[in-house]
């Protein structure tokens, strides 16, 4: 199979074990989802770095995902027969997918460990849209507005983690690449901040797929330069959130997320100024 | 001190956000329809904010008369996907001047909502005008790849003629 097929495929098991470890309540075996689910971004670069030195195009485009929505057991089954769906598209001649493979062998040898133990088994609500936040007591206003958040928040730090992956496949300039590794490291930290919010609220939701026009030829320092104003009004929206809800936990999160994007800024900026020295 | 629903309802608006979310637009959130690039199209349309560079996409194919065939993409907030997701689905297979009488409908229900609202909304109904533009002129003869309108509200409130 072509490699940038092969990188549709893995780009869509990450995104299907990020959201499997999102909706599992078990905070041990969550954690450890999680985990692999970020291996699996790592391979997903390993491929884009791969087909940029053979100068192969690879884009953004994703299939549809329907998640398992009824049980961990369901979610853990889905993650092997999807992993072992993605192994039958590899080059077994390949030292790079020898590599992805024995990282995949073990997980599925852990998940089926995991499987064994039936206490390990779980009921799933991160789909269930009942829009509850735990214990805690939002007035209708308050649970809309976080709800639009998460949708707006959590789509916004996927596009950046894909975003920022494309540049920095493109970039020979050491600087630069650290920056976009830097806002990769600090949206994946939000992106499942946001999706564990969602799945607790029951309306956990695969990100839509982020369209080529935002990356194909792109003018980065354009997209920068849009992306401070864009961070600028999320710390707005942030703010005015924080203050507004009611929940001393969820308005102290968003304070922080509010402080965190004024250093994505500064970073952003510091990209502008290293372009415009070049 | 607890904020009553008045004081909660102004700063949420402050912070642009719509304030009801039925179950049937938590569904076009959670899951929208007709979303993605269409590789096989007829026309294709985009209604832009210049002053955000937020925007829609649509695409169309056409069997005769019929609209085969719509799908959309953006890079704007969940209203325009919402409003995407809905339009798309209403005039799926349908023909295209049940469509464009579709569009205007939409546009007079969206005189009733928030100036914010109407400008991310209407994003993705100058998106499907401009797509039958474009699928015009390639039917005259021009080798045009897309047909862009730009919106004449900004969804941050102003007005991109030049007034505030």
């Amino acid at each position: 199979m072509e490699i940038n097929k092969i990188y549709q495929s893995k780009h869509e098991l990450w995104l299907k074990i990020l959201y499997s470890s999102f909706s599992i309540k078990n905070e041990k075996i969550k954690s450890q989802i999680y985990d692999f689910a970020d291996i699996e971004f790592r391979h997903m670069k390993w491929l884009s770095n791969n087909m940029q030195e053979q100068n192969i195009a690879y884009n953004c485009d994703k299939f549809a995902i329907d998640m398992p929505k009824s049980s961990t057991f369901e979610v853990l089954e889905y993650i092997i027969s999807e992993i072992k769906l993605c192994i039958k598209e590899y080059d077994p001649e390949d030292p790079l997918f020898a590599r992805i493979l024995s990282d995949e062998f073990y997980f599925i040898t852990a998940i089926e460990l995991l499987l064994k133990d039936k206490s390990n088994d779980g009921e799933i609500t991160a789909y269930n849209r009942e829009r509850k936040y735990e214990e805690k007591e939002l007035d209708d206003l308050s649970r809309d507005a976080l709800t639009l958040f998460l949708f707006e928040e959590s789509y916004k730090e996927y596009e950046l983690i894909l975003l920022y992956g494309y540049f920095q496949n493109y970039t020979t300039n050491i600087l630069q690449y650290n920056i976009y590794q830097d806002m990769i490291d600090e949206s994946q930290f939000h992106l499942k901040s946001f999706g564990e919010m969602m799945a607790k609220m029951g309306v956990l939701a695969i990100p839509r797929t982020v369209i080529p026009a935002l990356y194909q030829n792109k003018d980065i320092k354009q997209f920068l330069t849009d992306g401070i104003d864009e961070e600028i009004n999320a710390k707005e929206e942030c703010a005015a959130l924080a203050e507004a809800i009611d929940d001393e936990e969820i308005s102290a999160f968003l304070t922080f997320i509010m402080y965190q994007e004024n250093y994505h800024i500064e970073l952003m900026q510091k990209a502008i100024n290293n372009l415009e020295v070049k | 001190m607890k904020k009553t629903t008045k004081e909660n309802q102004e700063e949420l608006e402050k912070a642009g956000r719509v304030a009801e979310i039925s179950s049937e637009v938590l569904d076009h959130m959670m899951n929208p329809k007709n979303y993605g690039v269409m590789k096989d199209h007829d026309g294709v349309g985009m209604g832009a904010d210049k002053k955000t560079g937020e925007f829609a996409m649509v695409y169309i194919k056409l069997n005769g008369e019929v609209l085969e065939d719509i799908t959309f993409g953006c890079n704007a907030c969940q209203d325009t996907v919402v409003a995407g997701s809905l339009f798309t689905e209403m005039v799926k297979g349908d023909t295209l001047d049940n469509a464009v009488q579709a569009l205007r409908l939409m546009e007079e229900q969206l005189s009733f909502v928030s100036k914010k609202q109407q400008a991310c909304s209407g994003m993705v109904l100058q998106a499907f005008r401009a797509s039958i533009i474009n699928k015009e002129n390639r039917v005259n003869g021009m080798k045009e790849d897309m047909f862009t309108i730009d919106l004449k509200e900004s969804c941050e409130g102003v007005n991109l003629n030049g007034n505030q």
